[in-house]
């Protein structure tokens, strides 16, 4: 049994079997084959290193042709393909430890990439690792007969993903019916897989560090999503307590909370209405919203669309998405489209447009790449407004750093209602214009962005990132990364203040804090009336709002706002949680 | 029947990112055309040097000084195919 502790991202527990996928999800599922089959196993292995060094060949070819000089690099691959150690090496897995050819080779270059990682931090060798992933990639493929960016297939039967990582466009393919849980060895607290994990309700484990080498598909592991846990062949006591445990959190989760609190509204105790909304990621999360009793989409991501393909999506696929939610929240629920909201190296279209850049959080990224790829951004604002006359549509451009872009944005709007105009497109001229607030700039100048929209909407995972300076995803500086901090609540306040003195503009709140119901009496009391989380956590948040009085929250927030550290206001309102909601599981 | 015969030839890596990828290849491929066996030896760690995979895991830095070998039937050649190999490891080539 062997145990790994790594971050805690989707509650819930799982027990079963483990199906190793690799980054680009090529799946082994065949470890070991009958003896008589051995000398096919090898035959395969030879036609696949073959084939994987005339494809190599083929490719440096083209390069060259393409940049009119020789780079090598491939045709080093083809030359590894040909190798003759290599092969006997592998070949003599497969006759030794019955390996099928896919397993063996996947061990193999494993073991090799092993030994570059002992090589001290920055070795010069230590970039050849990418190329062993690479090899390795390119004959499991001509093994598997993968044509490359082909989705992974699934195996049928329930199984818990471990993986390096996996992208939100995986994570988004994995059934809640048949992946009970997944574990990754990279990712933070906040990284789009996490937030994906938590609205598909898998419980998972991120950010565990290198296991991979130490499991294999088929292994009975177990994730335990709510203390961040790996296990990894758990002996019968082990199963069976968690068992226990998974048994009784069903229950608890199904009837404690979300039943008795469905069809309540969120209203304090002192009568004040709270909006509650749901962040979405993919069209078929929009019933979780209606599940969960939330007032609406406050959050609708629509990264989806962009990432894992090679080309920009089009306009009626864009339409098509907003449509169905739409569709599902019915006429009178808001749904907060958000624009695009990722770096330019993320899609294909546009990461042509730049090389690659060194501080890409500080780069061409969300709004700032729409304002420059203007084709891009209008295609976009075009479905929004065109799917608006199916529902209350709201739009929203986030990471606005400065007035100019919001400017930029709402011009660049005026124009698409008149294209649409003109060629008599059915579409909704007016629909509330909203901005993110999630860099310093725009907290400091929310007076001024005030005048120019219709509502704001808190991001605070990237206000957290971006005030503290510490990128949530690096161990070394996670640490800095706190919602609580008092530089983040001042900034808060300020966008608050800001949003009264006009005319009581809507201010929402939409990142990880608004989800966690120990900041619910905090945000009531600077202020704010609308929150947008995860709809799995809407019930939570939703008793913590019932709760409390206004005046308790302004009480609470008047104090957290004395506090000097991120350290004493967590304290302070832990406590404060546990004494308005007693009840809650903490 | 022919003699076996072997030479040994010592040579200094100037490529400016050592033994890499592409002087790697160059010396496989090289190695592979010549009737002869050919290990290279980096300290005590040694590879077949018809094998880029295993030159590459002899993790020769530049400076490192490398021992090559060549062993088979006694022919002529050996002597200009040993130069040939110390040629591709001494140049210092470009790349990695």
């Amino acid at each position: 049994m062997d145990i790994r502790r790594g971050i805690a991202v989707s509650p819930g527990i799982a027990i079963g079997s483990a199906l190793v996928l690799d980054t680009e999800g090529v799946v082994i599922s065949r470890r070991t084959v009958p003896v008589e089959q051995l000398p096919t196993e090898k035959v395969r292995l030879s036609g696949a290193l073959a084939r994987a060094a005339t494809e190599a060949r083929s490719r440096e070819r083209i390069l060259t042709e393409q940049i009119g000089r020789d780079v090598g690099i491939l045709t080093g691959h083809a030359v590894m393909y040909e190798d003759d150690t290599l092969r006997r090496d592998v070949e003599k897995l497969i006759d030794d430890q019955h390996y099928s050819a896919e397993f063996a080779f996947s061990r193999h270059i494993r073991a090799i990439i092993r030994r570059f990682d002992d090589l001290p931090p920055g070795h010069d060798f230590t970039r050849l690792r990418a190329d062993f992933f690479d090899l390795e990639r390119q004959v499991l493929n001509q093994l598997l007969g993968i044509t490359p960016s082909e989705p992974a297939p699934l195996a049928g039967e329930p199984v818990i993903i471990l993986a390096a990582d996996l992208t939100p466009s995986e994570t988004a393919q994995l059934d809640p019916r048949t992946v009970h849980g997944f574990a990754t060895e990279s990712g933070g607290p906040t990284s789009h897989t996490a937030i994906m994990a938590g609205a598909l309700e898998i419980p998972a484990v991120v950010g565990i560090g290198r296991f991979l080498h130490d499991v294999s598909s088929g292994d009975t592991v177990i994730v335990d999503g709510g203390s961040g846990l790996l296990i990894v062949d758990p002996d019968p006591a082990t199963i069976e307590k968690y068992r226990q445990l998974r048994q009784a959190a069903t229950k608890e989760s199904d009837t404690r909370v979300e039943v008795t609190l469905r069809d309540v509204p969120p209203v304090t105790r002192d009568g004040v209405r709270i909006s509650l909304l749901g962040n979405i990621e993919f069209p078929t999360e929009a019933v979780n919203c209606i599940e969960r009793g939330a007032d609406g989409v406050g959050l609708y991501r629509t990264e989806f669309l962009y990432v894992n393909r090679t080309t920009d999506p089009t306009e009626h696929e864009h339409y098509e998405a907003y449509k169905a939610v739409l569709t599902t929240l019915g006429p009178t629920r808001p749904v907060v489209i958000r624009t695009l909201d990722i770096g330019a190296d993320k899609f294909s279209s546009a990461s042509a447009m730049l090389t690659a850049e060194k501080n890409p959080f500080l780069g061409l990224r969300s709004v700032r790449l729409c304002l420059k790829n203007l084709k891009l951004f209008k295609t976009q604002i075009r479905a929004i407004l065109r799917a608006a006359v199916h529902g209350e549509v709201r739009i929203m451009f986030p990471m606005v750093t400065t007035v100019m872009e919001l400017r930029q944005c709402k011009s660049l709007m005026a124009e698409v209602v008149e294209d649409l105009e003109e060629a008599g497109i059915p579409f909704k001229a007016r629909i509330p214009v909203g901005t993110m607030i999630e860099v310093p700039s725009a907290a400091l100048m929310a007076d001024v962005l005030a005048k120019e929209v219709d509502f704001f909407s808190i991001g605070t995972n990237d206000l957290v990132q971006y005030t503290l300076a510490a990128d949530r995803n690096n161990e070394n500086v996670a640490g800095l990364y706190n919602p609580a901090d008092p530089a983040v609540l001042k900034l808060i306040k300020m966008v608050c203040d800001a949003a009264k003195a006009r005319d009581n503009l809507t201010v929402n709140v939409c990142g990880e804090m608004s989800g966690e119901a120990m900041f619910t009496p905090l945000l009531v009391g600077l202020g704010l009336r609308q929150m947008s989380a995860t709809p799995r956590k809407i019930p939570e948040i939703k008793r913590a709002v019932r709760n409390l009085t206004i005046a308790d929250a302004e009480r609470v927030a008047f104090e957290a706002l004395r506090m000097e550290t991120a350290r004493e206001v967590t304290t302070y309102l832990r406590e404060q949680h546990r004494r308005y909601s007693p009840d809650a599981a903490d | 029947m022919t003699a076996k015969s072997s030479l040994r030839q010592s040579v200094v890596v100037a490529n400016p990112n050592g033994l890499h990828m592409r002087p790697a290849t160059r010396f496989a491929q090289q190695a592979r055309v010549l009737p002869h066996r050919v290990t290279v030896c980096h300290g005590d760690k040694c590879a077949d040097g018809k094998s880029s995979l295993d030159l590459l895991m002899l993790i020769a830095m530049p400076g490192a000084e490398l021992w090559i070998e060549i062993e088979g039937d006694d022919s002529s050649d050996a002597a200009a195919a040993i130069r040939t190999l110390c040629d591709i490891l001494a140049a210092p080539g470009d790349d990695a």
